[in-house]
């Protein structure tokens, strides 16, 4: 009986692990609460060191408060903006927390939801701004300094209804960085369309590089190039008619998949063992001139560079068959949201305002490398993207990622769209299958 | 029947424990039940009664299916390979050489860093390009990289293998407090007999060992089930769901694709199923247990 019981007892905490603390195993444990302490002994010691000044909050009626906030920067990246907030208004607290994105994000916001404990700021992103918007746990911010101020695509992202919730600064902007010594010593240069990118892609295997290099998870990316400068272009709201029932993955994907599949897997270009590539082998491939190829965005540039390759590094966009880049890989960033529940609005909303000003966006932007979507702003990014940023900034090109165009269905397609990559890429599947796959999973998440 | 005069004296320690009991196991049991009957997708206030449909759906799911499939396979492969290694390393760790403390720490320490951290250190071990260590030592020999990460079901194998890797020590040690409880007196009145060291491991040792083999293939059916930090960090679940268990899918439903009532559902089942599996294992191990006692 006692043993009956102990299996009884077993079974229900595992169970428990499992569902009540789904998250626990194997999640990154989020930075603990803390108080900027530093900010403020540097604050203290500033004010000591200079005349005293009186504190901003009382000039523009603030009250003074501590405001939670839940971010998808960790706190050693953001330190540089806290400090300055701490600086302009010493007489509101940021409780700054970090939970990794994307999964520890979405599970913590998710837990935070249901427990009614929404901080007073938190970031929103493609994959929950949906669910975070309709439930209404997102202040209207339309009114607010910080959203006049940006520019229409990133305003529009986190769009509703006429009214705003998110407030996204940036944009990231990517495609593929090249290795500049290997593309000289073999005599070729950066590709302006698709049949020069293949071109590319063989004079590297002919001569035992390896041509593309992307994680396992992301490594479809490479059929972007033409589906969204040659179809895109034609059908903008494809994904949402794909959403409705109105089309289907088969009728925009598929064609381009096929393409994917013979142009780049077939040959080999796009190899199966990019299958199991993990981001460490896929920043250290490139950085060691193993691979020609690097497929991302500013994030992952810097990375590469923190390997110090010995060789110059190149950026060109990827490529439609026709040549013209009109559509580039990317997305609008996360944005940051009020909660609806605070008790903090205009604290709240001073500290979205604040980010908007000219300095701070630009500390902002040296936080995350992207282009800064904001009227008359420049970006300083680097000279590696110079050019696809002032694109970008100039409303010449516009971004895309899928998940971003899936509206509640994003993180569901997308982990399909993983997996059913991942067996293609092997032979399990052949793109009919891949195509049937992503139809059947949106059916099954639209509960059909 | 309850001591009345037990009870007032123990009252205040079984209550504090009930409370915790019933607050970190009972209620939220009882609420994935509740859940596994609505459409609640973990964001919105109110939720919808949908009656049986999660259940009906997750039993026609294929994802389910190859998930509580692959469960099973690394339960049983590992339950199988850790007992075979684990109980001869006891032996090892019970004979009288002089570093035998220093060979104990060693085998113990690889169940001491975080399973998430391992995952990332076999991911480096495993990696499919000149730049992971099996690769790159097989490169040097001039032989084909292997693809231990994508190919075939070399994904489940070195998910398999780095588990085996982390737990044969810990139960080795399990093995060992119970060899160390085995009295002297019968191996020597077996070696009087005549008894080959054969004979000692086979009629002495082996049977002794049943109440460890009880608890330690226990907690590694119990251990292998939940696995869920290990598959996370080594293959991510793939390629494709080669490697998904049921844990990985139950948050993938309930967190990524936010049906926490399909993925409570899915709780719910592997609840039972697990009870059910740990029902039969101690029918069998105790059965084992009185046959050679």
């Amino acid at each position: 009986m006692k043993k009956k019981t102990a299996a009884l007892c077993m079974a229900a905490l595992m169970a428990v692990t499992l569902t009540a603390c789904g998250g626990q195993a194997g999640q990154a444990e989020p930075t603990p609460e803390v108080q900027p302490q530093e900010t403020q002994e540097e604050v203290q010691q500033e004010s000591e060191d200079t005349e005293p000044t009186e504190p901003a909050s009382e000039e523009t009626g603030l009250e003074a408060c501590t405001l939670t906030f839940l971010a998808w920067y960790p706190q050693e990246k953001f330190q540089p903006i806290l400090n300055a907030f701490a600086e302009e208004y010493p007489d509101i607290q940021i409780e700054f927390q970090y939970a990794a994105p994307v999964a520890d994000y979405l599970e913590k916001m998710q837990v935070l939801t249901s427990t009614g404990e929404i901080p007073d700021l938190f970031y929103i992103a493609a994959e929950n701004k949906t669910e975070m918007i309709e439930n209404g746990y997102c202040a209207d911010i339309s009114s607010t300094e910080a959203i006049s101020r940006l520019v229409d695509t990133n305003k529009n992202t986190y769009e509703s209804n006429g009214k705003y919730y998110g407030f996204a600064p940036t944009t990231w902007v990517g495609g593929y960085f090249y290795n500049k010594d290997i593309f000289t010593e073999l005599n070729i240069e950066a590709p302006a369309d698709w049949n020069e990118f293949l071109q590319v892609c063989k004079t590297l295997q002919d001569n035992g590089i390896r041509p593309i290099i992307e994680r396992g998870e992301w490594f479809w990316d490479s059929f972007l190039g033409p589906f969204m400068n040659d179809y895109l272009v034609t059908d903008p709201d494809y994904h949402q008619e794909v959403i409705d029932g109105t089309k289907t993955f088969a009728d925009g994907w598929g064609p381009y998949i096929q393409k994917w599949y013979e142009d780049l897997i077939v040959p080999g270009y796009v190899g199966e063992d990019l299958v199991s590539v993990s981001s460490q082998e896929f920043f250290s491939e490139f950085a060691t001139g193993n691979a020609g190829l690097l497929a991302g965005h500013a994030g992952h540039l810097k990375e590469v560079q923190m390997l110090e390759p010995e060789f110059e590094i190149g950026f060109f966009p990827m490529p439609g068959t026709s040549g013209e880049t009109k559509v580039a890989y990317g997305a609008v960033d996360c944005a940051m949201a009020v909660s609806s529940g605070t008790e903090h609005v205009k604290e709240a909303e001073a500290f979205l305002n604040f980010i908007a000003r000219d300095d701070i966006v630009q500390l902002y932007q040296d936080m995350n490398g992207y282009v800064i979507g904001m009227d008359g702003i420049e970006s300083d990014v680097d000279p590696v993207l110079s050019d696809i940023a002032k694109q970008y900034s100039e409303g010449k090109i516009s971004v895309y990622i899928p998940q971003g165009n899936w509206g509640a269905y994003g993180t569901g397609l997308q982990q399909q769209l993983i997996s059913s990559s991942q067996q293609l890429l092997l032979g399990d599947i052949d793109c009919n299958t891949f195509m049937e796959e992503m139809q059947n999973k949106l059916k099954e998440l639209k509960d059909e | 029947m309850l001591n009345p005069r037990f009870f007032r004296k123990f009252a205040p320690f079984i209550t504090g424990a009930f409370i915790l009991y019933t607050i970190l196991l009972i209620i939220p049991i009882l609420l994935s039940f509740a859940y596994s009957f609505t459409n609640w997708d973990g964001y919105s206030p109110t939720v919808e009664m949908v009656g049986w449909k999660n259940y009906i759906k997750i039993f026609q799911s294929e994802s389910m299916v190859s998930a509580l499939k692959n469960s099973f396979v690394f339960c049983f492969f590992n339950a199988v390979v850790i007992t075979l290694l684990a109980i001869p390393l006891s032996l090892v760790f019970n004979a009288g050489f002089r570093s035998r403390n220093f060979v104990r720490s060693a085998f113990f320490f690889a169940s001491v860093p975080s399973v998430l951290i391992i995952g990332y250190i076999f991911q480096l071990f495993f990696g499919p390009t000149e730049n992971g260590v099996i690769n790159s030592i097989i490169g040097r020999l001039g032989l084909e990289p292997v693809r231990w990460l994508s190919r075939g079901v070399l994904p489940m194998f070195s998910v398999i293998f780095a588990n085996v890797w982390r737990l044969t020590g810990w139960h080795a040690c399990i093995y060992l407090a119970r060899l160390q409880g085995i009295p002297e007196e019968y191996y020597e009145a077996a070696k009087i007999d005549g008894a080959s060291g054969k004979n000692l491991f086979r009629y002495i040792t082996f049977p002794l060992l049943a109440p460890a083999m009880t608890i330690s293939t226990m907690l590694i059916v119990i251990d292998g089930l939940k696995i869920y930090a290990l598959p996370y960090s080594l293959t991510g679940g793939g390629p494709g769901y080669k490697t998904t268990f049921m844990t990985q899918l139950i948050i993938k439903t309930g967190i990524g694709e936010k049906m926490v009532g399909r993925s409570s559902a899915m709780a719910v089942v592997f609840f039972a199923v697990i009870m059910a599996v740990s029902l039969v294992q101690l029918y069998f191990s105790r059965k084992r247990e009185d046959d050679v006692c």
